[in-house]
């Protein structure tokens, strides 16, 4: 008798929603990608409970991780709070009895995330799930799947290097904005999924685990921790995050809590006056936290 | 009907965190005996992976017959096998599927038993991804050709196998990128 | 001089192949088709050497496999049989026992190619200089600046103008395509290079220019390289030795001067005389100006335009590729020209085997037949057939309607399916009960049984597995090797790009109201 008899089987689910059988695909899907850093391997993806594009892929990775005793936060675009985000968490808490889920960076376990990665830098004893639209970065370059196949396994990024000779030549600069490809331990070039390019260092040398999913491509693919990962670039034009400053040459500040070196999301009001907010909202708490104290009350 | 820990779902997800981290970070130690209830590492680490869809080779015969119809996975040769386990304290005689330039990820992964893990006469010096600089590892009970045969395989990335190393109760693993040096000795 | 290449003993055959095929083929038996298995014997037995910094003029008329001896040392077929030794410094590589991937490793940085077909060479979605930058930065070059300089030096050697080197090439005319195909054929400083039919196609006075250029090139360089050409003038300005070529044999090798000037075998008819005019060797099968084809709605009163002025030129002995986007009217322009369609615009112009050309989009309903008989074969998407007949006589059938004995035409019904690998067991089988990928090798080996001159394929591998459709692949090299004119829409621009010595971008149709515009 296997393990798949031996699930709790008076819940309506199995822990996790998947059967064990899924999971195991999963998981021996997840230890090769982390053996082969930046390769994306296949795995058979099963159905989910939503559509392929609402993150299924890195559900099916973070149910495949979970466990009982674990802490969960999940993020989309940075918010704990919007929609898919709270779906998310719902459905997570729905379907792993004893799970606990949080917005606090510091507390969690476990993240599943959508565009982007904390700024808080993770610690080793955090794992990061990112949801992947398009997995290969070849794709843009050559439609067929074998030929990209081979192009990855002889790390030949040859053509995708011209898209970004000739970006600088239309541009002077390189302007891919997210999905910037980023080469893997010096072999595979990766799409790290749509994170801006203020998130793309953070997976170099990372102290915590990143994954990535794919679902309706069918793709796992991770960059382990303390694991070289360099945006693709030229050696004299080279890759920059984005650039922050105001028309005075100033590094503009989140209209919440003052923070001069986050990530910020632009709002234009009706009379055409811009705002800016940092774009991660438990990092945005933090800092006002930490200056309420010298303020006596938040802004 | 008492059923032994290692084929329940709980475990099997904790057994698997554990082969996380040590994919995550080769050389880093992984003490899994309390939560298999005591048993053997590699069979826990057997129990979370196998399942119908699987080959498996055991060349010496490391598995035991009541185990087979558990695991659900296919017996297969060492040469086509996805996972092969291994018996750490005899020399490596065999040739593990190596996984090619398009499809990598066939290259085996080898479930090798030895005495120690963590403690012994043989020190190895890690780097590669997942280790932060550098990283020690003692080890005791494996036979010397190991790493000799390892390096071979692993010659040409991204081609290779990945080992997991464990005795009775710990586990640490060396992916293909792992770069070893055994007491300033490159391999 | 220490040699570069030593080629011994290469053969290429298309098809099943047989014991007879070498035998009954060649310049004696005035065919390379084998009559006992259809197998096309493109070459055989082809050795010659090649020195450091030599030219070697590898000659022959349409068919005699000059240009399969290039494609089969440059990776892009592999051969049936024969050896190639590549000296490369002091390394020695037997090419084609090497892995793929040191082959396309040698073919990236220590060969390069000119083909015929700028498209084939070149990127045209991306700059010329763009197109010179991929090959550096597949040596890890990744300095901005010094590929551009590079870049700018090989485009401004190949007399490229500089204000052009970051325009896309297929704006450019089709001689400076050309030099931009040759600048990226140098960029790595490849010791070894290969041209197959550079010069063709291009205005004499360019062709001149492009020729000139080469030579400076190779003196300057010391670039060892094979030139392959129908062109007696080329032969002649370029090489210092050379070989002639016959239904896939060697027939002559030695002094270029000696074997234009004294030939030690009979001189060939026809393609011997040096030729008066570009091409004219190989005149055009078909020529299509202008073609156009509308459907009127008659209850909405409404016209619906589906292709709209379409010209190209289809040649014997090679395909012409139809692309661009769905509703651009590809299906269109060869329904027309088989007459499903009954064109709305335009010339159709088909050369016939007796050298009459007639206008098919007036051509009566009798002629129409005649040449769908005898001449000109339609590989759609569907297969047609009667719903009990055996599929090996649903295979024979267009060679019963042509006079062939049953049992022969079988029995080279049994020959095609083979190669095809259908299974024997469903030979005997009515197709309806097949699978999508069976029933279409079925509708393809009916196409090409008969041998037309002109074959017209509807995306003939979209529904097949990639084995399958490999050796559909090789059975269309086949057939243009052997001297089949097609014209052809692909799925995959893969096969385009593999098979096409021709493409033809077609753009959706203007909408009605512009098009009466137009008119008015």
């Amino acid at each position: 008798m296997n393990a798949m008899s031996h699930t709790q089987a008076d819940n309506a689910y199995n822990f996790g929603f998947l059967d064990e059988y899924a999971k195991k695909e999963v998981r021996r899907a997840i230890l090769k990608a982390i053996a082969i850093p930046g390769y994306q391997v296949p795995y058979a993806s099963r159905e989910m409970p939503m559509g392929r594009g609402f993150g299924t892929g890195g559900l099916q990775l973070t149910l495949s991780l979970i466990g009982p005793d674990e802490v969960v936060k999940v993020i989309d675009q940075g918010s704990d709070d919007s929609v898919n985000a709270v779906n998310l968490r719902r459905f997570i808490e729905m379907t792993c009895p004893g799970v606990s889920t949080t917005t606090a960076t510091t507390e969690c376990t476990l993240i599943q995330s959508r565009h982007r990665i904390p700024e808080l830098p993770l610690t080793a004893q955090q794992i990061i799930v990112l949801q992947v639209p398009y997995p290969d970065p070849l794709v843009v370059v050559e439609p067929s799947e074998d030929k990209r196949k081979i192009m990855h396994g002889e790390a030949d990024y040859s053509r995708l290097l011209v898209k970004l000779y000739e970006d600088i030549v239309k541009f002077d600069e390189i302007t891919i904005s997210h999905r910037y490809p980023t080469r893997i331990n010096g072999h595979y070039v990766i799409d790290p999924s749509p994170i801006p390019r203020w998130d793309v260092p953070k997976l170099n040398d990372s102290a915590a685990l990143t994954l990535f999913g794919a679902g309706r491509e069918k793709k796992i693919y991770a960059v382990p921790p303390h694991t070289i990962a360099e945006p693709l670039a030229f050696s004299d034009v080279p890759f920059r995050v984005e650039d922050f400053r105001d028309e005075q040459g100033r590094r503009r500040a989140c209209a919440r809590c003052g923070c001069v070196d986050s990530f910020l999301d632009e709002f234009v009001a009706d009379s055409g006056s811009k705002t800016y907010q940092c774009s991660d909202s438990d990092w945005c708490d933090m800092q006002l936290q930490q200056v309420k104290p010298l303020q006596g009350k938040p802004a | 009907m008492n059923v032994e820990r290692i084929w329940q779902a709980d475990v099997q997800q904790r057994v698997f965190r554990e082969l996380v981290e040590a994919f995550s970070r080769p050389g880093d130690i992984r003490e899994i005996g309390d939560c298999t209830n005591g048993a053997d590492a590699q069979r826990a680490v057997l129990a979370t992976l196998m399942d119908g869809e699987m080959t498996l080779a055991d060349p010496h015969g490391q598995i035991a017959a009541a185990d087979w119809p558990l695991l659900q996975a296919k017996p297969g040769a060492t040469e086509s096998a996805r996972y092969i386990v291994a018996d750490g304290r005899r020399a490596p005689d065999f040739q593990p599927l190596l996984g090619s330039l398009e499809s990598p990820e066939f290259g085996a992964t080898v479930l090798v038993e030895i005495d120690c893990v963590g403690e012994g006469a043989l020190t190895l010096e890690l780097a590669g991804p997942g280790v932060d600089g550098k990283r020690t590892l003692c080890l005791a009970g494996l036979h010397p050709d190991w790493l000799a045969r390892r390096a071979d395989w692993v010659g040409g990335f991204p081609l290779g196998v990945d080992l997991l190393l464990s005795d009775a109760r710990r586990l640490v693993a060396l992916p293909r990128t792992t770069r070893i040096r055994i007491s300033g000795e490159a391999l | 001089m220490n040699k570069i290449l030593e080629v011994r003993g290469l053969s290429k055959i298309y098809g099943p192949g047989c014991p007879y095929c070498v035998d009954s083929t060649g310049p004696e038996a005035d065919t390379n088709l084998c009559p006992h298995c259809g197998s096309v014997v493109a070459i055989h037995d082809v050795s010659f050497d090649l020195f450091e910094g030599e030219i070697l003029g590898v000659m022959g008329e349409s068919g005699s496999g000059k240009s399969t001896v290039v494609k089969n040392l440059y990776f892009d077929q592999a051969p049936s049989s024969g050896e190639a030794i590549f000296f490369d410094n002091d390394k020695q590589h037997d090419l084609f026992s090497l892995n793929a991937a040191r082959q396309r490793w040698l073919r990236n940085h220590r060969f390069g190619m000119v083909y015929q077909n700028p498209n084939l060479g070149l990127n045209f979605n991306i700059s010329a200089g763009g197109n010179i930058a991929e090959r550096l930065l597949m040596s890890d070059l990744m300095d901005y600046g010094a590929i551009r300089e590079r870049a700018k030096t090989l485009l401004a050697r190949t007399e490229v103008l500089l204000s052009r080197v970051d325009d896309l090439p297929k704006h450019f005319s089709g001689g400076m395509q050309q030099r931009v195909q040759i600048a990226k054929a140098l960029a790595t400083q490849p010791p070894l290079l290969f041209l197959d039919e550079v010069t063709t196609g291009l205005d004499l006075s360019v062709q001149a220019r492009i020729l000139d250029l080469i030579l400076e090139i190779q003196q300057e360089l010391k670039t060892a390289m094979v030139v392959v050409t129908h062109d007696l003038g080329v032969i002649r300005l370029l090489t210092g030795r050379a070989i002639v070529m016959k239904y896939g044999r060697v027939i002559e090798t030695g002094l270029t001067d000696q074997i234009l000037e004294d030939p030690s075998t009979p001189i060939p008819s026809g393609w011997w005389l040096p030729p008066c005019e570009e091409r004219s060797m190989n005149p055009p099968i078909l020529q299509v100006e202008g073609y156009g084809k509308h459907f009127q709605l008659h209850e909405q009163n409404k016209l619906i335009p589906s292709s709209h002025n379409v010209s190209f030129t289809v040649r014997a002995g090679e395909l012409t590729a139809l692309i661009g986007p769905t509703g651009a009217g590809k299906s269109s322009v060869l329904k027309g020209i088989y007459r499903t369609y009954l064109p709305s615009a335009g010339r159709i112009l088909y050369r016939d085997t007796m050298g009459h050309e007639l206008d098919l989009a007036l051509a009566s309903e009798h002629q129409i037949l005649a040449l769908r008989r005898r001449e000109i074969g339609f590989v759609t998407q569907f297969l047609h057939c009667l719903p009990r007949q055996a599929t090996l006589d649903v295979v024979a059938q267009p060679l019963l309607g042509l006079g062939v004995p049953r049992e022969e035409a079988r029995q080279r019904a049994a020959g095609l399916l083979s190669a095809m690998s259908l299974p024997e067991r469903l030979w005997s089988v009515s197709p309806a009960t097949f699978s999508g990928g069976e029933r279409q090798r079925v509708n393809l080996a009916r196409g090409f049984i008969a041998r037309p001159r002109l074959l017209l394929l509807d995306e003939p591998t979209a529904s097949l597995d990639p084995a399958t459709a490999e050796c559909v692949i090789r059975l269309i090299e086949g057939l243009k090797a052997e001297g089949t004119a097609m014209l052809a829409i692909f799925h995959h621009p893969e096969t385009t790009r593999r098979l096409a010595d021709e493409v033809v971008e077609l753009t959706p149709p203007p909408a009605v109201e512009t098009l009466l515009k137009e008119i008015a």
